[in-house]
């Protein structure tokens, strides 16, 4: 399909995508150059980059499970009221009133213990290739904040349908806080905005479920990725850092 | 990106296979969700709707009525969100009636149908009010915390909101109510709203002056081959126990205000027992006592009493209950020390046990066998029952009971008993029939309840919420009982007159007659007259009236504070200003015989039923205006009031009133005032002689 000259000439097309369209080496450039999602992505990737046995894919399945979370996450908001008796029949609604609302939940439910999962596998394909080596080293670190971020996540969203399995989940959780001394106990209050596992430590784990925690895991893939290029591409098994460093 | 190599088929080999996959199972959920079974019910009532259409406009509805979810929303109580009439299509329809379930209309109770959208159904019922599955909205899934309640148990949910130990019209659960405060659970167990419970059992204080050790333990073993009728349960205790519980009441020293040993009345010589026995019918003692089971039964049998107490404390008692417990119901009769003399002899003489052991002399035990004495006496909850000299260390030895009808089934400890099902219902039931079948080393006594007895406990059990329903839904206890004030409180406290009457709305529920508007009721002459010598008002009742032998001057002060003071102003007093007419009160007559057939109840002559009242000299007895008042509907002034309520206009009732006050007295009155023999009378041959 080609587009009319005259639009692809036209102030507002050049308003939206600067560049032209034309083949030449300075557009390819600037595609990348300005383009969000190129700009984390590497203009050029290597043929033997793409073969299973080199990530097995985990990086990229654990990003698109999250894009799936966040969808499921705003549509299952919409269903959702942070507070005490609502919150669990809410739950009830989605179970028997909302059309498909249980396949919503479950939509919501299962790529999250599969993020988990694959989080965890994708640092262990990481450590079992040495990919945690420099030049890499300070990618292995946001990679392992985005571990706890995760994990965070999982737990947070674990309060949210206020049942008994979330709030003796809940209860004994922060329980496991209190017990570190000195900070153990404010820590606790922090986190519940109380000393009980209520109204308000829901509040609380609602705010940081859906706000706080995907922002900042949204920030720090950013980073992942990009310092993913930036440290030289992927890397691979047997290979170690200093060795590739010159191919990239 | 070129697309050709051996890797790149194979990820499009992937992509196509998962995206197939994936739209399969996409399309299992829409699926499901077109399937729902209320779907089913609700185009199948559609069809029955159709065919049972007698007019147009019920077609048209048919036809118009949609699939889809319904539901009853209560906002005001606890956001209740009921869907069960997404299925239960009929519960308002009685063209459904004789339709299967989930079809058929629900049946007549005092809140259906009409409440149905004050109430819902959950809050009676049970089950899950969100759900629209069958296995789910019945709650008959795992760790549902409210599983519906068996039909036969429906009753026990009136009791949420009802808050009184009287259910109307849930008799089942009253009973339970009334049972479980008269055996005493509140002892042992805390039920939040019951916290003031006192018990009906006696002080265990002055214990050595009104019985001997032999009888204590006997007593203790098992207290229903004593007395079938207590409620006092077999704690099976060993021998040994029971021996050191005994000696550790032996060991307390006797009530320093009952020195019987040189009372003056307890100390009266020998008695007339012929002369008790005629002062123990003449008193009618089984209006409230039992002899051999025959009696009222509020008040205990006295078979086997004259092998229990000591007679220097029944003389005593006799002559003034009040002052050996204070609360008790019984009243105090105006005994003279011979009276009170005779009566214990002859109770003494008639009422023995040969079972009962005979009476041994005093026990003096070792102080260690009296202290664990004491320590079996608390740790078995004795005193969650009896007090001690006014001392009770609030036992609560049992667990606390509030809420116990909103326990999950998975909290309950079933131990050995594989055999129940895994239901509340039947877990309080057996707990309440063999408490200690569950494990060994439970503490609950067992108390023999009848199966009937169990039912209506287990009701009661199942109607203890775990939270209070909204305000708005509750029907609380009366707030504040009738005080009878002054000197007529007095007088009401000495007499008991409300261990068996009503005032107010409060007391004792023996007696048919509430004294609320007596003064509207009788006549103040008949009244100080019946006090004197109480006549038979209601033949086929056996609970009478006794003759309490008030002196001249308290008879008259209580029929004057009735007729002051113990009035209803809806009552009129007189309707007839002058004698009624004879033509109405001949018309009265007829409707009387002829019309309304009044004489199948009531008796006039010796000529009729017995059911209700007598209506000899009725004019005499009642005032116009109550008759008037209670001809134009009877409920109206006791809801459970047995007399039709027949709809009568103001010219029949005035009519009848005139007949039925012209009725003329079998005896007249002066005569009755100037006899000291109680006047025979058609009720009294039937009274029951010991």
């Amino acid at each position: 399909m080609k587009l009319p000259e005259s639009l692809i000439e036209s102030r507002v097309w050049r308003s939206i995508v600067r560049h032209g369209i034309r083949a030449t080496n300075r557009n390819r450039v600037m595609a990348v150059m300005e383009s969000l999602v190129l700009h984390l992505h590497p203009a050029r990737v290597r043929r033997r980059s793409l073969e299973a046995s080199r990530t097995y894919f985990l990086g990229a399945i654990s990003l698109i499970l999250f894009a799936i979370l966040t969808a499921t996450g705003l549509l299952l908001m919409l269903y959702y009221h942070p507070s005490v008796p609502q919150a669990y029949d809410d739950m009830k609604e989605l179970q028997f009133t909302v059309s498909n609302g249980m396949f919503l939940r479950n939509l919501h439910r299962w790529p999250a213990h599969a993020m988990v999962i694959v989080v965890f596998l994708h640092m262990l394909r990481v450590f079992y290739h040495r990919a945690y080596r420099p030049p890499r080293e300070f990618n292995w670190v946001i990679g392992v904040v985005l571990l706890l971020l995760t994990l965070l996540l999982s737990y947070t969203g674990y309060l949210l349908p206020w049942d008994q399995l979330a709030f003796w989940a809940v209860s004994v959780g922060t329980n496991m806080v209190k017990a570190m001394p000195l900070l153990g106990p404010p820590i606790r209050f922090l986190l519940l905005g109380g000393n009980v596992v209520g109204e308000n430590a829901l509040l609380r784990f609602y705010v940081l479920h859906c706000v706080m925690l995907p922002l900042a895991i949204m920030f720090l893939v950013a980073l992942h990725l990009w310092r993913v290029r930036k440290d030289g591409g992927l890397a691979g098994a047997g290979r170690t850092g200093r060795s590739e460093r010159g191919e990239a | 990106m070129s697309a050709t190599g051996p890797s790149s088929h194979r990820l499009w080999l992937w992509f196509s296979v998962s995206s197939v996959v994936f739209l399969v199972v996409l399309a299992v959920s829409p699926i499901k969700d077109y399937f729902r079974e209320y779907r089913r019910y609700q185009n199948e009532y559609r069809e029955r709707l159709l065919h049972s259409a007698v007019s147009l406009k019920q077609l048209k509805q048919a036809r118009a009525s949609a699939v889809g979810v319904r539901q009853i929303w209560l906002p005001a109580l606890d956001n209740h969100v009921d869907r069960c009439v997404s299925c239960h299509l009929g519960v308002e329809e009685p063209r459904m009636a004789g339709a299967p379930e989930p079809f058929r209309p629900h049946p007549r109770t005092p809140h259906t149908p009409g409440d149905l959208d004050r109430f819902g159904c959950v809050a009676c019922h049970q089950g899950q009010g969100r759900a629209t599955t069958v296995a789910e909205a019945h709650g008959r899934v795992r760790d549902w915390r409210s599983p519906i309640l068996p039909v036969r148990y429906t009753e026990a949910a009136c009791g949420r909101c009802h808050l009184g130990d009287t259910v109307p019209e849930a008799s089942l659960l009253s009973e339970g109510r009334t049972l479980m405060t008269r055996v005493g659970c509140f002892g042992c167990h805390k039920v939040a709203g019951h916290e003031v419970w006192k018990s009906e059992a006696p002080d265990l204080a002055g214990l050595s002056q009104k019985t001997h050790p032999a009888w204590l333990a006997a007593w203790i073993r098992s207290p229903r081959s004593l007395r079938p009728s207590t409620w006092m349960p077999d704690f099976q205790l060993t021998a040994g126990e029971i021996d050191s519980v005994v000696a550790f009441l032996w060991s307390r020293p006797p009530r320093a205000d009952l020195d019987l040993d040189s009372d003056s009345v307890a100390v009266v010589s020998k008695g007339d027992a012929d002369r008790g026995k005629l002062l123990f019918s003449v008193s009618r003692c089984i209006s409230c006592h039992t002899v051999e089971g025959k009696g009222n039964g509020s008040a205990p049998e006295l078979s086997g009493v004259g092998s229990k107490v000591t007679r220097r404390w029944l003389v005593a008692f006799l002559a003034d209950p009040q002052r050996f417990y204070p609360d008790t119901k019984m009243p105090r009769y105006g005994f003279s020390a011979r009276d009170a003399a005779d009566l214990a002899d002859y109770m003494l003489q008639e009422f023995t046990d040969s079972s009962a052991p005979a009476p041994a002399p005093g026990l003096h035990s070792a102080d260690r066998v009296v202290q664990a004495g004491e320590a079996i006496f608390r740790r078995a909850g004795c005193n969650g029952c009896h007090q001690i000299g006014g001392q009770s260390n609030g036992a609560a030895i049992g667990p606390e009971l509030t809420g116990i009808a909103d326990k999950p089934v998975g909290r309950l400890d079933f131990g050995r008993r594989s055999d129940l099902p895994r239901a509340l219902p039947d877990w309080l039931a057996a707990k309440v029939t063999n408490p200690r079948s569950f494990r060994d080393g439970l503490k609950m006594p067992r108390f023999g309840f009848t199966e009937h007895e169990t039912e209506a406990l287990t009701m009661a059990l199942l109607s203890m919420g775990r939270a209070p329903v909204p305000v708005a839904y509750q029907v609380p206890v009366r707030e504040a009982a009738y005080t009878p004030p002054g000197r007529f409180g007095e007088l009401v406290r000495r007499y008991r007159c409300m261990s068996c009457h009503q005032i107010g709305g409060t007391g004792g529920d023996l007696s048919t007659a509430p004294l609320t508007a007596e003064g509207s009721k009788v006549r103040e002459s008949w009244l100080a007259d019946y006090l004197r010598l109480p006549t038979t008002v209601r033949p086929i009742l056996e609970e009478r009236m006794i003759p309490l032998q008030m002196p001249d001057e308290q008879r008259a002060f209580i029929a004057s504070f009735a007729e002051n003071v113990l009035r209803d102003d809806r009552i009129p007093g007189e309707i007839f200003p002058a004698a009624p007419a004879p033509e109405e009160v001949e018309r009265g007559r007829k409707l009387f015989h002829e019309r309304y057939g009044c004489q199948a109840c009531h008796m006039i002559g010796g000529k009729g039923g017995y059911y209700g009242p007598l209506l000899d000299g009725a004019g005499q007895r009642l005032k116009t205006g109550w008759i008037y008042s209670w001809l134009k509907g009877p409920q109206r002034w006791r809801a459970d009031a047995r007399e039709p309520d027949y709809g009568l206009d103001d010219a029949d009732a005035r009519a009848l009133t005139a007949y039925v006050a012209s009725i003329p007295p079998l005896t007249p009155p002066h005569g009755a005032a100037t006899s000291a023999k109680p006047a025979i009378r058609p009720g009294v041959a039937r009274e029951r002689q010991p």
